[in-house]
């Protein structure tokens, strides 16, 4: 996975979707912004919540809690959308992610890292003493 | 452009035969079918269409010419030989217009 680590960590966005907590790597995010309105489209597999406009094009916006298979958590006042890079780096796009709550930015140290995994969470880390889900969103558009 | 359950449509302008009221709607009548709208919103200019990417197609495997941001809307562009199933008209009827 392409990293934006430093001294042996990632530094990640560490949001709130649903119970879970996830970790965006920072070189994979584009922006956070309030949450974007979307459009729904007809048939469309239950993780798509829609279509958003941003900056002038299209962004298909995610629930991220649905991704992760998170528990439904509280509802959260200040939902918002990482809009984020997607893809294999040369095959790159935008999508949004919709999360309950944008927390901190925080470094994950790569060692502590367990359970890695080839698909949209590549493992899991302690920080602060709770448990993270660290995504690669290089693996979000693969079949 | 059109909308139907909350999204905007679009098809090519020279597809399309005409409208008409049908059920609680408007039936829209192109060249080779027709396609259910909740409302007609007009006829614009031909927009800048990008094709669906990988993700959006990963998540919504219908097939669709293309996106576009028209107003600050977006618009499905939909392939008139193959309309998206959420499209197809329920009720038979409308008169073109």
């Amino acid at each position: 996975m392409t990293t934006a680590s430093g001294e042996g960590g990632i530094r990640c966005l560490l949001v709130r979707a649903g119970e879970y907590r996830c970790a965006v790597p920072l070189n994979q995010v584009r922006r956070v912004v309030a949450s974007l309105a979307t459009h729904p489209l007809p048939n469309a597999a239950p993780e798509l919540l829609g279509l958003a406009e941003f900056g002038g094009e299209p962004l298909p916006v995610l629930e991220l809690a649905r991704l992760v298979g998170a528990p439904e958590g509280a509802a959260s006042p200040h939902p918002v959308t990482v809009v984020a890079w997607a893809g294999p780096p040369r095959e790159r796009e935008l999508v949004g992610l919709a999360a309950d709550q944008a927390l901190s930015i925080v470094e994950v140290p790569v060692g502590s890292l367990a359970g890695g995994q080839a698909g949209l969470v590549s493992g899991e880390a302690l920080v602060d003493g709770a448990p993270v889900r660290v995504l690669n969103l290089e693996h979000l558009g693969a079949a | 452009m059109f909308e139907h359950g909350g999204t905007s449509w679009g098809v090519a302008r020279a597809e399309v035969r005409g409208f008409g009221a049908a059920g609680g709607g408007v039936a829209v009548t192109l060249r080779h079918g027709r396609v259910r709208a909740d409302r007609v919103v007009g006829m614009l200019p031909a927009p800048v269409v990008a094709r669906p990417g990988r993700v959006l197609r990963r998540f919504w495997p219908v097939h669709a010419r293309g996106l576009a941001v028209v107003g600050g809307r977006v618009v499905v562009v939909i392939d008139p030989l193959a309309p998206p199933p959420g499209l197809a008209p329920e009720i038979e009827g409308g008169a073109d217009a």
